[in-house]
């Protein structure tokens, strides 16, 4: 009998947008025992909700904003939420977690789960208060970006409302389109801002005054007070990320020779320090203003003599920077704050433009895009023009012109004006800032990631470039298999629970399971904690096998398996990639065609999700 | 055999069966019996000597390591526990006379003893060695180590080498001082050093001074799997493995528990991942070096077969 005695209201919100209706339903517990909460309740409502091949952008597809059990206890690190729907731009399992505050309103209007389905025929919002929620009109709203709309919806309900909206990229449908909340903590990647766009969902407003019950109180504040010592003595967590946010990790990364610049056509970005944490700090930091209870505090108001907002963060500093071959700061920060009022991800976003810039200036483009371009700027597209990406950002919020091609995405781009070579992603999602020619690990993780080309889903740059917990041998493939399969299940219960990735900078496995056991009061080792982590990641890979991938998704573009750098510090190393792969689906105990085997889905439980694999052979 | 050739390489590549035998020894909590939580910055204050305090005795850890002036506060946050007070002895540079070291010797442990009230046993003494003087007359070490296990007055005393200062030859022969002279451990670094604990000087101390005298690692040592590399280098057999002959002297004992508990989850692939070898290599570290030494690892360098490592200095 698997019960759960704490961490949930266990309710989940059904609002269906095509009738009209909201109905309250009771999560049972077997669930949130098997799956945690959060990324990996959503990836399981999600298999067993949506039939494969589902169009994302259509009124079957759904989208949930769930809760952990660890929201609302006031845990480091932890006021967070998860959006778990169909990605329209990978058409894979599609997850993001987000920072802010919106987590923790959610939970505290007595609400676990929210699962919109159908969809809307004119524009609308949901207001969710203590255990009921509403749709409301927001016809006013559309076209408004987030900020104006989180101003305006803030202004109509109460002050401390949580509030996550699309912009005009989502209203647009632009396949990266994000949802925001707190007008700057995106739930960033894979576009399921298009998704709510599709449902003609403008915003959710949560409010509420409940606390996240827990069986045992002392026990949960006794394994709290663990996690804060340990979060408040780890070097990156006590020190690093305080001082500079995430932008201290330019100067490493690129030191490293693992810094993609150019559209990934370089591991080092000669400029680095004008675009470094360093800069960004001397230059244009105003104050940190940290997520909900969180006491890493990386996140940061920026000001530039024009503008105010927050961010940008590492990756889109090195998105719109190096990976453009931008090296003024200030346009960085104007394109992150475009991309945040418009509702688009800054990590698609630069990769799409730097894809553009290579396109260009190898003549791929089509002379339509060109003029396209030549109206936009009044000259063609290179790399290191920073009023480009400015101007750029601003017209893929739009979705206009040039901006509409860019919103496809790197790899719809590349492939429409015919070189798919030049577009550096994974299963259609644009890669991260760490080039796994110098990062070995990373390359499997990345290929082998369930929503694509992320960083987030297992980070093994934290040991591979960081040292923590230790470091390891960057060039070497030996061990990283079972490395990244333990970065990944261990992420997944992370992003479960839902906590930020960050405490895993300062805690072991043991200690997270400590935390979520206590406050679900269910019996859990570090060892069952992953055993949960990779029933979630399977899960997905089953939904992405459903939608027809296979091993030949599970792979980086070319440039990165056979052009090794030929300067920086990662000079000269190549990946073995293929026999990492076979490495790496034996750990898992899948087939070398990926395809879990039968003994390993009847040990997590999954073998009645598996059934389609016997009858499509 | 020639020190330089390939096979004589220096303990940079670890046998997996042995090191995985030692890791899965160990829990976070058994190997924070083992650190010596140490904090000797120049401007530590109170509050930080408390938190420290406070950690040893909530983790079990084997001391708390601080300067001297300390005396008057770490007794009694310590007290009631079986954590040890550990002071420094003419530290960083080791060049007060004999006399002077066994004076500030005899100072600290009577006011330690005031302080606590708990009698013998619970207070070690880090003594740095004057390196100079070692180089031209090795008795003059033996000498002031010995005076400084006197003053103590039968508490155990910790002799810092500052082993990146030393030839391998040299390594050898203070190694061989402290082994005949009264004190209870050799230690390898300030922390304030050209560089840290290597395995690879571990392995020579333990190798010299056997098993009857402690050996203690320190310098740059932040995460466990660092500490299984100098277990395996200097307590590789069981019987060495108790904290009165083996210790690890750190600022950062939550990150090495944090991390221990990492290392237990997929041990085999961590310890295949390994390391960049001239990253653990003391005779990678030359950029502080005197002449003569750093000659001394160029020469190792060349013969070395990780030597393509050295491409890139940085790594």
């Amino acid at each position: 009998m698997k019960t759960v005695n704490g961490g949930y209201f266990k309710r989940l919100l059904r609002v269906n947008l095509s009738k009209g209706t909201v109905e309250s339903e009771i999560i049972p517990d077997s669930l949130l025992h098997d799956y945690i909460g959060g990324r990996g309740l959503g990836s399981k409502l999600l298999f067993d909700e949506i039939p494969a091949g589902t169009d994302p952008l259509s009124t079957e597809n759904i989208l949930m904003f769930l809760t952990g059990p660890l929201t609302g206890i006031n845990a480091p690190a932890t006021n967070r939420f998860t959006v778990v729907s169909k990605s329209p731009l990978t058409g894979t399992v599609g997850g993001c977690s987000a920072g802010g505050h919106f987590g923790a309103d959610l939970k505290s209007a007595g609400t676990d789960v929210l699962l919109i389905e159908g969809k809307s025929q004119s524009p609308c919002y949901i207001l969710i208060g203590n255990n009921k929620a509403e749709i409301l009109n927001a016809t006013n709203l559309w076209g408004k970006n987030t900020a104006e709309t989180t101003d305006y919806l803030l202004s109509i309900s109460d002050l401390k409302a949580g509030i996550a909206c699309i912009g005009p990229a989502g209203e647009k449908q632009v396949l990266m389109a994000t949802i925001m909340n707190e007008k700057n903590h995106a739930a960033g990647r894979g576009g399921l801002g298009a998704v709510m766009g599709s449902k003609k969902l403008k915003a959710v407003v949560v409010n509420g005054d409940n606390k996240t019950p827990v069986k045992d109180q002392a026990m949960v504040e006794n394994a709290i007070k663990k996690w804060r010592t340990f979060i408040g003595e780890a070097p990156l967590t006590k020190d690093i990320l305080k001082e500079y946010g995430t932008p201290a990790l330019v100067k490493v990364i690129n030191h490293y020779g693992t810094f993609p610049a150019r559209n990934f056509n370089e591991g080092v970005f000669n400029d680095a320090e004008s675009i470094s944490g360093e800069t960004f700090k001397e230059l244009y930091f105003v104050a940190r203003k940290p997520c909900s209870g969180c006491p890493i505090a990386c996140a940061r108001i920026t000001q530039t003599p024009e503008r105010e907002g927050k961010g940008p963060e590492f990756e889109t500093i090195w998105s719109f920077g190096a990976l453009c071959g931008v090296n003024d700061l200030e346009s960085v920060i104007h394109a992150n704050y475009n991309c945040n009022e418009a509702g688009i991800d800054t990590i698609s976003a630069g990769n799409a433009i730097a894809c553009a810039m290579e396109l260009s200036e190898k003549g791929y483009l089509t002379s339509e895009a060109r003029d396209q371009i030549l109206g936009l700027l009044g000259h063609d597209l290179k790399f290191g023009d920073a009023r480009a990406i400015v101007r750029l950002s601003e017209a893929m919020g739009k979705s206009e012109g040039f901006g509409e091609i860019l919103g496809l995405g790197a790899w719809r781009m590349a492939e429409k004006f015919g070189h798919p070579e030049i577009a550096m992603h994974v299963k259609g999602l644009e890669l991260p800032a760490y080039d796994p020619r110098g990062l070995h690990g990373m390359s499997i993780t990345l290929a082998t990631n369930n929503r694509g080309g992320c960083h987030l889903r297992s980070y093994l740059v934290s040991t591979e470039a960081l040292s923590t917990p230790f470091g390891i041998n960057r060039f070497s493939s030996d061990g990283k298999a079972g490395l990244a399969m333990l970065y990944q299940d261990l992420t997944a219960t992370i992003d479960s629970m839902v906590a930020c990735l960050f405490t895993s900078f300062a805690l072991s496995p043991d200690l997270y399971a400590r935390l979520v056991g206590s406050v679900m009061d269910i019996e859990l080792t570090g060892k069952d904690l992953l055993k949960t982590g990779e029933r979630i990641w399977t899960i997905e890979k089953l939904f992405n096998l459903r939608e027809g991938k296979t091993r030949a998704d599970d792979t980086l573009p070319a440039r990165l398996l056979n052009e090794p750098f030929k300067s920086g510090l990662s000079k000269g190393y190549k990946i073995e990639f293929q026999s990492l792969l076979d490495e790496y689906y034996k750990v898992r105990g899948w087939d070398r065609n990926g395809i879990p085997g039968e003994k390993k889905l009847a040990e997590l439980d999954l073998v009645s999700e598996s059934s389609f694999l016997k009858s499509s052979g | 055999m020639d020190q330089n050739s390939s096979e004589n390489a220096p303990l940079v590549v670890f046998d997996r069966i042995k090191l995985h035998e030692i890791v899965v020894a160990f829990t976070p909590e058994r190997i924070a019996a083992f650190l010596d939580v140490t904090d000797l910055k120049a401007d530590t204050q109170a509050p930080k000597i408390s938190k420290m305090a406070d950690w040893a005795i909530t983790f079990g850890c084997a001391s708390v390591c601080v300067n001297p002036v300390e005396v008057d506060i770490l007794p009694a946050l310590l007290k009631g526990s079986a954590v040890k007070e550990c002071y420094v002895i003419d530290f960083p540079l080791g060049k007060l006379d004999i006399g002077m070291k066994a004076a500030l010797t005899t100072d600290v442990v009577r006011k330690s003893h005031e302080n606590r009230s708990e009698g013998k046993g619970l207070i070690e003494l880090d003594m740095v060695i004057n390196v100079g003087r070692f180089k031209k007359d090795p008795g003059y070490t033996l000498e002031e180590i010995n005076a400084v296990c006197e003053a103590a007055g039968g508490e155990h005393v910790k002799v810092i080498v500052r082993s990146s200062e030393l030839t391998e030859k040299e390594l050898y022969k203070v190694s061989e001082v402290v082994a005949s002279s009264k004190a209870h451990f050799i230690k390898n670094s300030t922390g304030m050093d050209a560089y840290g604990a290597t395995p690879e000087h571990i392995r020579i101390m333990r190798e010299v001074v056997g098993d009857h005298i402690g050996v203690k690692a320190a310098g740059g040592i932040s995460d466990a799997m660092f500490c299984m590399r100098l277990f395996y280098a200097g307590a590789s057999h069981p019987k060495l493995q108790t904290p009165d002959l083996f210790r690890i002297g750190t600022s950062q004992p939550l990150n090495i528990m944090s991390s221990m508990a990492w290392l237990l989850h997929n041990t085999d692939d961590w310890i295949d991942a390994g390391v960049i070898p001239c990253t653990i290599c003391p005779y990678n570290q030359t950029g502080k070096l005197r002449v003569e030494i750093r000659e001394e690892s160029n020469n190792f360098c060349r013969n070395c077969r990780h030597k393509e490592f050295r491409k890139h200095k940085e790594f």
